[in-house]
């Protein structure tokens, strides 16, 4: 009979290397999930919930400071090694023996971002990335979505581009486009995990943390898109429990929607605040518009001359030239960057700007479907039109017009090389099951490396990428296939 | 503008929604009932006593039409020109903000373009009036065909060339030529604004046995498939009227009567004329409405009352047809897509085609100002002639003071007597766009405003020094 090892490897980098600590670790502890709610698993926007606890067998680590250090476990069974979760350490208790660090994925740094962006018009929320998309925020060509501006302002950088960001404090993948766009989006300081979350409820989307550590965006027509090579057979799973989610047929989907509208140019900064600048200083002024803007009101790239109300101390009016006044715009912040180019001090009294507010109308509803089992989505700041809003609609309820039963597979030798989001063949001979597509959208592992239990949902019949129509230089010629949300 | 988008982006790697066919499919049906203008008279005089007819004013020198335009940048001229008889030695002085720029002497054929690439701003409106001076004569005929500032005003979207024909090959570069079209053709019918005319409202026709011109205008045929519409009431006093329509064409004059009728009556009439044979695109009909009166009543003869409220060319040609709605998620043959994909792109071609051969779309017209001789009788006639519009845009930019809007139903005053007072009346819907007495030009979203609806009629009276409306 064949020996099988069983370890694992646990590091961490407190310091810019990764570090072998695995003769420290005495258990390993977690779940990766590939949707927050258990009870509805594809359902749209729902974060992945990756965490793990970690307890050492002494406090020789405990001099280490450990607050946001990255750290990553990786399981190798007989010949099988994977990694299986990545992530920062975000707490740590510890007894008179051993240190127990709270590891999560890198959600919390997301969640910690502040971050302003322009107002992007009809902008997917995600992009695909690639090995050449345009990811760095700064560069004029930009074009991708707004979860992909949030993802990088964190610290994040395009797994497809590894190689050129090779210390990215984690990194993203978006594989294919989002479905839908909002009519207008933008950061004005939230929560950048929250704002992504909306975002990819809006658009029909999930965000997802794999064990390796990358932020996924996916799209709802990949879940269908695997091919499975792996096959959960009898002698697989000791035991094979399913909950039904009947209640959550649905046959009608609502959706509330506020539209954003682009105004006509009109003073949206009136700012009386008295600002002196010394001669030869320069002071940065940030002023925050009612509504996000789309354009500012310039000339030659910077403020009217009437836009900046100042006066010397004596009494003079600067003349132009004396004020050099560099603009910079995002979402609903304006940054004005005053240099008093004179020998003289002077005071900025009023500071009146123009632009094109982008501002709520009415709020409507749309719905798709007809009947009494109806589910509301959630009110969404990035649904703002009634297309938009149809097509959301439309969307989940050709996800959520069959049942998609829960079924669990327990008592399972733990397999690294088993991953959420992958999809594998369920054999059930008295469910009638027989080589089934799933997903596997959560797995928990407990004692070790010993034992694992595997959520998946069937994906037979729901619709998946290879169903539509794809913009490209494909030949469709005699084909037939669907047309996109 | 209402039922038109913003055309969808394409990418490469993105799914092909039917969301976004639709959008092309919808913008291109919208296009093409825009590309069919709906375009107002120019309106030139109004009646003896309101205060000139094209034939019949006073002896000497008069105002003969007034009337404003916004100043774009590019404008180089402004094109004035008319019609002359019987003028003996009158000329015709072209002012603008009261600055003398053309003297024309009187011809049969008078006018020319007018230099205003200086001296003026964009955004500013300019008053344009056309005086006599010299008119020695009553009965001298004087009719202003148009005003107009040239060149057409320049747009930042370029046609995308031949649009592709699709076989089973959704490439993005191609998918995008669709919404660049889209795009071209929106920014150039919405570059030329909607000007109104002025309707008339229950104004005076005449008691007396006489032919009593109500109103001397031009249309402009903007393209083959195009009628004249006159639309309007009148409650007839004299014991037999009729209201007879001339349109005078190059080489040929069509003469419609409506009527006869009698003392009490109260008709609606709704004409539509074809032009005389021999018009072309691009060339000027002259239209006089006349009120002929044969018989009048005895004792106490009176004047009729007429509205005259659709005075514009419309087209006849019937709407193109549009391929079907894309669904989503529900299977189709590529044949089907390249079908409706190639209909929408002969649909935005074929547009693209009328756009070009038609004069609607290549200036902003001047507005004529209410018909008036002085100050007393502009407030007099404040809401007997107002400016009218049929809405179709989203904007409308007016200057002038104490201005407001109205629409639907018309209540009328009565007197101490019970008598109904026909010059004092309201609409059901009245919203001040501009108060007080200093000059003002606001832009206002007509959304804004509650059950204007796309396709509605509504008025602007006070002192409305131009108006015109945008997409």
């Amino acid at each position: 009979m064949a020996v099988v090892t069983v370890g694992y490897l646990v590091e961490w980098k407190p310091s810019g290397v990764w570090v072998d600590i695995t003769a420290h670790i005495k258990s390993v502890e977690g779940d990766l999930a590939l949707s927050g709610n258990p009870d509805n698993a594809l359902s749209f926007g729902d974060a992945s919930d990756v965490r793990c606890t970690i307890t050492t067998v002494n406090l020789t680590l405990q001099a280490t400071a450990y607050l946001d250090v990255p750290i990553r476990v990786t399981f190798t069974i007989g010949a099988m090694t994977e990694r299986e979760f990545t992530g920062i350490i975000t707490n740590r208790d510890r007894d008179q023996e051993t240190l127990a660090f709270t590891c999560e994925g890198y959600q919390r740094p997301i969640k910690r971002t502040r971050v302003y962006s322009p107002a992007f018009f009809r902008r997917p929320a995600a992009t695909a990335t690639t090995i050449a998309s345009i990811e760095d925020i700064g560069d004029p060509g930009y074009q991708a979505g707004l979860i992909n501006y949030a993802l990088w302002s964190a610290g994040g950088r395009p797994a497809e581009q590894d190689v050129t960001y090779p210390a990215a404090l984690f990194y993203y993948s978006v594989p294919e486009y989002a479905i839908l766009a909002p009519e207008w989006s933008w950061l004005a300081g939230e929560d950048a995990w929250e704002e992504c979350l909306k975002l990819a409820r809006a658009s029909g989307g999930q965000l997802f943390q794999g064990a390796d550590g990358i932020v996924r965006y996916l799209q709802p027509l990949s879940f269908g898109s695997g091919t499975a090579a792996y096959t959960f057979d009898e002698d697989v799973y000791g035991d094979l429990t399913e909950r039904g989610t009947g209640e959550l047929v649905i046959t009608k989907v609502q959706c509330s929607y506020v539209p954003r509208v682009r105004q006509a140019l009109q003073e949206v900064v009136n700012d009386t605040t008295p600002r002196l600048i010394a001669a030869g200083a320069t002071v940065t002024v940030t002023l925050e518009a009612q509504n996000p803007l789309a354009s500012l009101l310039l000339s030659s790239g910077t403020l009217p001359a009437d836009a900046i109300k100042a006066t010397f101390l004596d009494g003079r009016t600067p003349t132009a030239g004396d004020l050099d006044v560099t603009v910079a715009l995002l979402g609903q912040q304006i940054t004005l960057i005053v240099e008093n180019t004179t020998a003289y001090p002077l005071t900025i009294n009023a500071i009146s700007i123009q632009g094109e507010p982008i501002v709520a109308g009415e709020a409507g509803t749309a719905s798709a479907g007809s009947g009494d089992t109806a589910q509301t989505l959630q009110d969404n700041p990035y649904i703002q039109s009634q297309a938009h809003a149809e097509r959301l609609c439309a969307m989940v309820l050709a996800f959520h017009g069959t049942t998609l039963p829960l079924r669990s597979a327990t008592d399972c030798v733990y397999d690294p090389e088993r991953l959420v989001n992958e999809t594998v063949n369920l054999n059930c001979s008295r469910w009638s099951l027989s080589s089934v597509a799933h997903l596997i959208v959560a797995k928990r592992h407990s004692e070790t490396g010993i034992g694992a239990e595997y959520d998946m949902v069937p994906v037979t019949g729901l619709p998946k990428s290879s169903d539509f129509f794809i913009i490209s230089s494909t030949s469709y010629t005699g084909q037939t296939k669907k047309l996109g949300f | 503008m209402y039922g038109y988008e913003t055309p969808p982006t394409f990418r490469t790697n993105a799914f092909l929604a039917a969301y976004d066919l639709n959008v092309l499919r919808n913008n291109a049906i919208a296009l093409d009932g825009l590309a069919n203008r709906i375009e107002a008279a120019f309106d030139s005089t109004g009646a003896h006593g309101d205060p000139v007819s094209y034939n019949l004013h006073k002896l000497g020198d008069f105002l003969l039409w007034r009337g404003g335009l916004r100043y774009e940048t590019g404008y180089t001229g402004l094109v004035v020109g008319g019609r002359a008889a019987s003028f003996g030695s009158t000329h015709l002085l072209v002012t603008i903000n009261n600055v003398l720029k053309a003297n024309y002497t009187a011809a049969s054929t008078w006018g020319s373009t007018i230099d205003i690439s200086t001296g003026y701003t964009p955004g500013q409106i300019l008053d344009v009036r056309i005086t006599t001076s010299g008119n020695a004569s009553k009965t001298s005929e004087f009719v202003v065909y148009d005003v107009y500032p040239t060149p057409q005003p320049t747009i930042s979207v370029a046609w995308p060339g031949t649009l592709p024909t699709f076989a089973g090959t959704y490439a993005a570069a191609n998918l995008q030529k669709l919404s660049q079209a889209c795009d071209y053709l929106y920014a150039r019918i919405a570059s030329c604004p909607l000007v109104p005319h002025l309707a008339h409202i229950w104004r005076n026709g005449t008691h007396k046995v006489e032919d009593f011109t109500l109103w001397t205008g031009t249309i402009l045929r903007t393209q083959t498939n195009e009628q004249i519409r006159v639309t309007g009431n009148v409650t007839v006093r004299p014991t037999t009227e009729s209201l007879v329509i001339t349109v005078v064409g190059d080489t040929t004059t069509t003469t419609t009567t409506l009527g006869p009728w009698s003392a009490g009556q109260t008709v609606a009439f709704d004409q539509a004329i074809a032009y005389p044979s021999g018009v072309a695109v691009g060339e000027y009909v002259e239209i006089r409405i006349v009120a002929h009166v044969t018989a009048t009543t005895t004792p106490f003869p009176a004047n009729s009352l007429y509205n005259l409220q659709v005075l514009h060319s419309e087209p006849t040609a019937a709407a193109a047809t549009a391929p079907a709605l894309s669904t989503a998620n529900t299977s189709v043959t590529a044949a089907t897509v390249d079908s409706r994909l190639n209909a929408i792109a002969t649909l935005l071609t074929d547009i693209k085609n009328r756009v070009d051969g038609s004069p609607s779309f290549l200036r902003g017209r001047a507005m004529r100002y209410k018909f008036s001789t002085d100050d007393h009788q502009a407030e007099k006639f404040a809401r007997t002639y107002p400016q009218t519009f049929i809405r179709r845009g989203a904007r409308l930019i007016v200057s002038g003071k104490n201005i407001s809007l109205g629409f639907g139903a018309i209540t009328f005053e009565k007197d101490e007597d019970g008598v109904t007072d026909y010059a004092k009346f309201k609409w059901a819907t009245e919203q001040t766009l501009i108060s007080g007495e200093t000059v003002q030009t606001q832009t206002i979203y007509l959304d804004s405003i509650k059950s204007l609806f796309p396709g509605t009629t509504y008025y602007l009276f006070g002192d409305v020094q131009y108006a015109a409306e945008y997409l």
